[in-house]
């Protein structure tokens, strides 16, 4: 062999662990990867060391960070310090909504725009927002969601929490899954991949399981909600670019195809309960609703920046 | 035809016509051939790996009923690497298998702080024999760390901040950050790695693909 001998282990590592952080992005550059792999034999046994025992630690994420808990002195600390504002967060409840210094910490929203986005959860667990969608991720463990759009989840099981997300006025309860959820108004979309959730309307304790292979759909005035099974990959399709539906009502495809279009969608309701089935590509989301109508048989009608599905020869309202 | 499907003969003649677009990706992946298969040479060193890989990168890529992909180089090479790392969480997990670990016995150490006194937090529900071996491994690794080192580490990859917050939180330089990084890379390595670097050893030896 000709190749020289390496002598410092530790700067392979950090160009591995270089490596390993470039190709996981798209504009990765493969040719310079290609040419420091070459470069030495240990390189590649670098790399291969350091991706997996990344995965290994973040298979581990939660309870190390579990167990990572503030030593006890410190927690009682805590709860004195609670104590003392006990009585002015419980007079600030009854005056108004300010911002109580010492209750759960502060709301995030994410927003995904043009392409979907990942989030990390604190336990490891992953929410992946498809484009167009908003989550706001609250609670001191980042446990309670709120979700307009469309997301894939992927929650790592813990039994000292559930996770709690609101939808289109349906409420998920999770222990750890894989699930996909679409919500907008007063239409939801549960879909579950591994594992089983607990779906319940909005402000009512009780819950439907839906295991794994099996989806839940809410929708209509007044809203009724339809249980039926699906197959493994109809979950979350946009995850590769498309989009499947399988005996869904309009309402309820057309909102989820406007997170595509970039624009609302919005359906006459003289056909809104009219059923699609059928898988669309997504492109770049701007063919979707037109390609809906041809298949359907429907008129899209444009009002200003949004768009309407019609019977063909249906009266345009306002005009 | 799947029954449960009652799409048009219109809306079934366009799907057709959609999924042949990943005819698109097989005739780049042609085009790149080349360099994914110099790619797979320095990845794996093996010429017999490399003629699987790209055999197994090939069917999928048929079989794809991917749509458009943004950027499709990226997305080939992507693949290929995925595919090695397969091949090789596989190749460990049976060494692994075949090694009885549950013989040897692992000490986690308390450090001053006591940080890692609890960190045994024992069989979850959902915990494989597996899982807990490697989760006692690991923690072992861990707490044999130097100091500063599993800070960083901890810092970085389980509270998952960035080298950047990691060095304002520690009070050092970012370069300082990555060196503790590399030096926590090392030390796990060499606790939680030991069966693949024999292996990796034996595979060197018998490197065939120098020249």
């Amino acid at each position: 062999m000709t190749d020289a001998p390496e002598s410092n282990e530790e700067q392979v590592l950090q160009a591995a662990l270089h490596w390993h952080a470039a190709t996981s992005r798209v504009d990765c550059d493969w040719t310079a990867f290609t040419e420091w792999l070459e470069a030495h034999p240990t390189h590649r046994l670098a790399y291969d060391d350091v991706v997996l025992l990344n995965e290994v630690i973040a298979r581990h994420r939660a309870v190390l960070r579990r167990s990572d808990a503030p030593p006890i002195s410190h927690r009682r600390l805590w709860w004195a310090a609670a104590a003392a504002v006990l009585l002015l967060v419980a007079t600030a409840l009854f005056v108004s909504d300010i911002p109580l210094p010492f209750a759960a910490p502060p709301s995030r929203d994410y927003l995904a725009q043009g392409s979907s986005s990942l989030i990390g959860l604190a336990d490891g667990s992953h929410v992946l927002l498809a484009p167009g969608s908003r989550l706001r991720v609250s609670g001191r463990h980042r446990d309670r969601l709120e979700l307009l759009g469309a997301a894939y989840f992927d929650i790592v099981h813990d039994p000292d929490r559930s996770l709690v997300l609101n939808a289109g006025g349906l409420v998920v309860r999770d222990i750890g899954t894989r699930f996909e959820v679409f919500g907008s108004g007063h239409m939801a979309k549960v879909a579950v991949e591994e594992g089983v959730v607990s779906v319940g309307v909005l402000g009512q304790d009780a819950g439907t399981r839906v295991p794994a292979g099996h989806r839940l759909l809410a929708f209509g005035t007044p809203r009724v909600a339809e249980y039926a099974s699906i197959g493994a990959d109809d979950v979350a399709g946009w995850r590769s670019g498309r989009l499947v539906f399988r005996n869904e009502p309009l309402s309820l495809v057309a909102g989820q195809i406007s997170l595509y279009a970039g624009m609302p969608v919005s359906v006459d309701p003289a056909i809104a309960a009219r059923r699609f089935s059928g898988v669309l590509v997504i492109g770049d989301g701007s063919e979707l609703v037109a390609r809906l109508g041809e298949i359907m048989d429907l008129a899209v009608q444009h009002q200003g920046a949004s768009l309407r599905l019609a019977a063909v020869g249906a009266e345009q309202p306002g005009r | 035809v799947d029954p449960r499907i009652s799409s048009t003969d219109d809306a079934k003649e366009r799907l057709q016509m959609e999924f042949e677009g990943s005819g698109g990706l097989l005739a780049l992946f042609e085009e790149h051939r080349d360099g994914i298969a110099r790619f797979l040479r320095a990845r794996t060193r093996s010429p017999a790996e490399v003629q699987d890989v790209v055999q197994e990168m090939w069917l999928r890529l048929r079989e794809s009923r991917l749509g458009p992909v943004t950027s499709p180089r990226a997305y080939l090479y992507q693949m290929a690497n995925h595919l090695v790392l397969d091949r090789e969480r596989e190749r460990r997990r049976r060494l692994l298998r075949d090694t009885n670990w549950t013989q040897q016995s692992y000490t986690v150490v308390p450090t001053a702080e006591g940080e890692w006194q609890a960190l045994d937090a024992g069989p979850l529900p959902d915990d494989s024999v597996a899982d807990v071996e490697e989760r006692r491994r690991l923690l072992a690794a861990m707490a044999t760390l130097p100091e500063k080192a599993r800070r960083a580490l901890i810092l970085h990859k389980i509270d998952e901040l960035s080298h950047t917050e990691v060095a304002s939180r520690m009070g050092i330089s970012r370069s300082a950050v990555e060196k503790h990084m590399s030096a926590a890379m090392r030390h796990l390595r060499t606790v939680m790695c030991t069966c693949g670097e024999q292996d990796s050893a034996a595979s060197l030896a018998t490197d065939r693909d120098d020249t």
